[in-house]
């Protein structure tokens, strides 16, 4: 019994400095690799409440596809802020 | 206000009272959550009683695809709305190729032995449903997981708006429709499958699902991304 | 014992979320926040129906999977607005010269 209550409380120590990682970072590329993680870690806790199926449902579609779908919309904002940024520094330059 | 940075952030001051007030609601949920009673269980005795009429032997498929049919046919409805919802985000210029235009090697072979394992692995996730953990969602997860490998190895992505493609994203609803028709003409009640069929009708549902599943969780991926062309700074 | 220690994390979770939901600026600590908050929400459900050992409550299951499943529909839908907004939010800003506090 000890043991598995450990194993427990471990795993909540994880996921709650995992959550507090991925919230409160300031730069967005390490908050979204952390949540990734987080759902990783989640994962791992519906097996421990012995509920199988959401935990395969959680990995793939919670860490996995979320997560693409999070790297996929920041390289596209990222790439929109460059071209602002030069037209913006054209601009200054033309003044 | 503004940071050193040149970032908006809201006053310390506010952060602060929002950070106690939430603290305290939080210690008072929590305080009043380890005082409930713990809940009975009556839900498991329920479904195992029921569970050889259903056609399964897995509680968890039974319950969302035969006693709680109709729960599954309105989440497929709103799946349905999502993919009709994305799909005028998708790139307009995309091209009909598709074949594998990667010359790395790592993940060119990464690519040819991971997608088959993948659409194997599907396959037996929903034929696995009906007695272990398994299921429509996680297989069409899984298959949403192999277009993306496929899309970020650059394999060119037909448009999704022809005949074809759209008939995947209805593919369920359509599917669920069929089996309600068919079932009402059997047993002429409302989403009442035959007790002999159920099984067999429950994994014809689950087909459909997974490709729609599949197909709706690729597009919002695909929409989201746009296009990011190799070498020029093309936002979508 | 178990069931207690990951409902009590279920609820911290949840308020972490909310208050990354409310201070942090940007689309994407939103969308963030509210995917954790939903996480916290799930380890709830699942936390009260964990009985003992092969006797779970697969109705609350059923409600954790397809809440899941919505929840990055959901997020797909945030993510799709918001890179299709053509001006950079306010916190994207890196340099601006002429704006008031």
């Amino acid at each position: 019994m000890p043991i598995n209550l450990l194993f427990d409380g471990l795993l909540v120590v994880l996921i709650l400095v995992l959550a507090s990682g991925a919230l409160f970072s300031t730069n967005i590329f390490n908050g979204i690799v952390l949540f990734i993680s987080l759902g990783l870690a989640v994962s791992i806790a519906w097996v421990r409440l012995y509920a199988i199926d959401v935990a395969i449902a959680e990995v793939t579609i919670g860490a996995g596809l979320t997560g693409a779908l999070l790297l996929g919309a920041w390289k596209r904002l990222e790439i929109k802020k460059s071209l602002h940024s030069s037209i913006s520094n054209k601009e200054t330059k033309n003044d | 206000m503004i940071d050193a940075h040149g970032a908006t952030v809201l006053k310390s001051s506010y952060v602060l009272l929002i950070a106690l007030t939430i603290s305290v609601l939080t210690g008072g949920v929590i305080f009043a959550l380890l005082q409930t009673p713990a809940p009975q269980n009556i839900m498991y005795d329920l479904v195992q009683a029921n569970i050889q009429q259903s056609g399964v032997t897995n509680p968890v498929t039974a319950v969302l695809l035969n006693f709680r049919a109709y729960d599954t046919f309105l989440e497929f409805a709103v799946f349905f709305c999502v993919s009709i919802a994305s799909l005028p985000y998708l790139d307009p210029s995309v091209s009909d190729a598709s074949h594998l235009e990667t010359k790395d090697g790592p993940l060119f072979s990464l690519v040819k032995v991971l997608v088959p394992l993948t659409i194997l692995l599907a396959g037996y996730t929903l034929w696995v449903g009906s007695f272990k953990p398994g299921g429509a969602f996680q297989a069409g997860a899984l298959l949403a997981g192999c277009g993306l490998l496929l899309t970020l190895s650059n394999a060119g992505v037909t448009k999704m708006t022809g005949f074809w493609w759209r008939s995947i994203f209805s593919m369920s609803l359509i599917f669920f429709i069929l089996v309600i028709g068919f079932s009402y003409l059997n047993t002429h009640t409302f989403l009442m499958y035959p007790t002999t069929l159920s099984g067999s009708l429950i994994l014809f549902i689950e087909f459909a699902a997974t490709f729609s599943v599949a197909a709706t969780l690729y597009l919002c991926y695909l929409s989201v991304r746009g296009r990011v062309v190799q070498g020029s700074h093309r936002a979508g | 014992m178990q069931a207690e220690l990951y409902s009590v994390c279920a609820v911290i979770l949840f308020a972490l979320g909310l208050i990354a939901f409310l201070v942090k600026h940007g689309v994407f600590h939103k969308v963030l926040a509210l995917n954790v908050m939903g996480i916290g929400v799930f380890m709830l459900l699942l936390a009260t129906s964990a009985f003992y050992p092969n006797a779970i409550d697969p109705l609350t299951h059923g409600m954790v999977l397809t809440g899941i499943v919505v929840a990055v529909a959901g997020s797909a839908l945030a993510l799709n607005l918001a890179t299709q907004v053509d001006l950079p939010s306010q916190s994207d800003e890196i340099t601006r010269h002429d704006k008031p506090d």
